[in-house]
């Protein structure tokens, strides 16, 4: 038993983890729908477009750096697959033009970074309304419906919805990324301390512009996985959640500093963000109340996260 | 050179006077409170009257409904000295100042959509909020009686809570179903994001698996509940607002059961006739509210509506007539303000 604690308090994202736990243990005592497989499953679901972002975002605030423009690239990549579907482009193709595109967003904003010696939050400041204007000029602000669904592909989701393996796919790649390679130690290295990191030969421009295309790439996927699921793409799709993306990495125990971060703790944070979501409405809180509660529930999950750690240590 | 020329167009393009001006070219201007696929047909209908009636007429507005962003290119076109604006002035009270210094200055204003009942804009070419709330009430009665669901529980969604249009709605929707033996609840916060959306109408489907309906009181909300309705095999009825063809399509294949339509075309279209039968032809500006009428749209006429959403030049012509027979002149048209609520 005494191992098991002590293994448990070695297990990094143990104050995460107990606060998602604390959560669902709450709402399975006052709610009688909240845990059932079908309501978890969808909780699951709807943490995916976050969750999958976060994963990139670890990346980014470990380097140091923050992107605002992930919500913007998710329109953006959203709205030019469903154009490409509705010009006659071949699935894939169309999923490849959506990955490109994110991808292209993605070093673009390392790039400006790089060349320009702008703090990649400067940046994406800029991106984030030049990527959501493009969104705009392209769909001419109006929904994108009118493509063939007859695919799979708008059929995700057996018993495990597509998005959610999706997630843990990306969670795993990014795990192992993150955690197993020499890149993961060099972004590390990078947000831990900068000069020494330069002056130990690791090449910060290269690093810097392949976490941002990352985090576009990523940012794509969420957009694809959300065409997919909804049919349509429009300008509404991605706006503001750049905000929760970054709330779930740092919930999930990524420094906003820099230097650390954890991938596993990122989607289980996409997690607690969902978890609240579900919990506003099974509790019946009121529309005017649910943003107070969102941002307060959000606070005590980090301060028990902080608590559970300081304990540990 | 360039302010050279900057210096000339403002001199022979723009008419600096408030007054009737024959013979001289009209600019309007137009800010609209953001982009999206409503305030997209308010654009086209305004730019529709400036071809029909020869004027030039410059649509603008913040991509993310930011009022402050709106208020600076309103205030920007006022610097442009346009010779008169329509506004979006959402919200209405936070537009009284900046609309009175622009009618200070010479210019003036009417607004579109929404007001505000202390705006110092000539006139509102608006539906009244409120009153599209009952209405969607009523139909929603009769949608509910004919699926055999005579009581129950009706959950209500709001993208964003706080906004006072959708206040209006929600209030005008409750006392519509006044009386009646459902069960209202409290507006429920969905949000405007789209995915984020889906999800809050996911949790309400599974919260409240035996409601009889789902009311959204935004765009959003119908293709949403459409698609979540399809995908649970659900049997609550829906009802919402706006005229987006995936909604519409929603009604005609009978997952959605009613929406009701605001006419953006001609939020967009009257304002700018408007003005420029004030400033060109010397007409005295209208004063008051011109309601623009909503449109109830179940299965019954659906398809005429489909026609015309998705075809512009079917839209143009359905508009051109109703507008000669309905909103010949547009000064008979306007009536007080609706009374505070």
């Amino acid at each position: 038993m005494n191992t098991f604690a002590a293994r448990l308090r070695r297990f990094e994202e143990v104050g995460v983890l107990g606060a998602l736990v604390a959560l669902c243990v709450a709402l399975t005592v006052v709610t009688d729908s909240f845990f059932s497989a079908v309501n978890l499953l969808q909780v699951a679901r709807q943490a995916s477009t976050t969750g999958i972002m976060a994963v990139g975002m670890v990346f980014v605030l470990t380097m140091g750096d923050v992107d605002l423009s992930v919500g913007s690239i998710l329109t953006l990549v959203n709205i030019l697959a469903a154009v490409a579907l509705r010009e006659g482009l071949p699935l894939p193709l169309a999923v490849l033009v959506g990955l490109a595109a994110g991808a292209a967003c993605g070093f673009t904003n390392g790039g400006l970074s790089v060349l320009l010696r702008i703090p990649t939050i400067i940046v994406t400041l800029g991106t984030m309304s030049i990527y959501y204007g493009l969104a705009l000029v392209i769909s001419k602000a109006t929904p994108i419906s009118q493509f063939s669904k007859e695919s799979l592909f708008f059929e995700l989701g057996g018993k495990i919805p597509t998005s959610v393996l999706t997630m843990l796919a990306v969670g795993l790649a990014g795990w192992v990324l993150f955690h197993r390679t020499p890149f993961g130690r060099r972004v590390q290295a990078i947000g831990s301390n900068l000069q020494a990191a330069r002056f130990s030969g690791i090449p910060i421009p290269r690093t810097r512009i392949l976490v941002m295309t990352g985090m576009g790439a990523a940012s794509a996927v969420a957009g694809i996985l959300a065409l997919a699921f909804l049919q349509s793409a429009d300008p509404s799709t991605g706006p503001g959640l750049e905000l929760f993306v970054i709330a779930a990495a740092i919930i999930g125990g990524t420094a906003l500093s820099g230097g650390s971060g954890s991938i596993l703790g990122a989607i289980l944070g996409a997690l607690i963000i969902a978890v609240i979501r579900n919990g506003l409405v099974l509790l019946e809180v009121s529309a005017y109340w649910s943003r107070v509660v969102t941002g307060a529930v959000i606070i005590a999950a980090v301060a028990v996260d902080y608590l559970i750690k300081r304990r540990s240590s | 050179m360039r302010r050279a020329l900057l210096a000339a167009f403002l001199v022979v393009g723009c008419d600096t006077s408030s007054g009737p001006a024959a013979g001289k070219p009209v600019k309007v201007g137009y800010v609209l409170h953001g982009l999206n696929s409503f305030t997209q047909v308010i654009k086209k209908g305004a730019e529709q009257a400036g071809k029909d009636l020869g004027v030039e007429v410059e649509v603008t507005g913040p991509a993310g409904f930011v009022p402050t962003e709106a208020i600076a290119m309103f205030e920007g076109m006022v610097q442009k000295r346009k010779a008169g604006l329509v506004v979006v002035p959402q919200p209405g009270e936070v537009w009284v100042v900046p609309i009175r210094q622009a009618v200070q200055a010479g210019v003036p204003v009417v607004t579109a959509n929404v007001t505000s009942l202390d705006s110092p804009a000539s006139a509102w070419f608006g539906q009244d909020e409120y009153q599209s709330g009952v209405l969607l009430a009523t139909e929603l009665r009769k949608q509910l009686e004919a699926a055999g669901k005579k009581e129950g529980r009706v959950v209500v969604g709001m993208c964003a809570p706080g906004v006072r249009v959708l206040a209006d709605r929600y209030a005008g929707f409750k006392k519509g179903m006044e009386g009646s033996r459902y069960e209202i609840s409290e507006p429920f916060d969905v949000t405007p994001e789209n995915t984020s959306n889906y999800s809050a109408w996911e949790n309400l489907g599974g919260k409240y698996k035996e409601m009889a309906a789902a009311v959204g009181l935004c765009s959003v909300d119908i293709p949403n509940l459409a698609k979540l309705k399809s995908r649970s095999g659900a049997t609550w009825v829906i009802a919402g607002y706006d005229l987006n063809v995936e909604t519409l399509e929603a009604i005609k294949s009978g997952v959605a059961q009613v929406t009701v339509g605001q006419h953006p075309y001609l939020q967009g279209y009257l304002p700018v006739r408007a003005l420029v039968e004030h400033l060109r032809d010397g007409k005295p500006l209208v004063k008051g509210w011109v309601d623009v009428g909503t449109e109830v749209v179940t299965r019954q006429n659906v398809d005429d509506l489909l026609l015309r959403e998705k075809d512009e030049a079917k839209e143009k012509q359905w508009y051109a007539d109703h507008v000669g027979k309905t909103f010949k002149d547009l000064a008979s048209q306007a009536r007080p303000f609706p009374k505070a609520r």
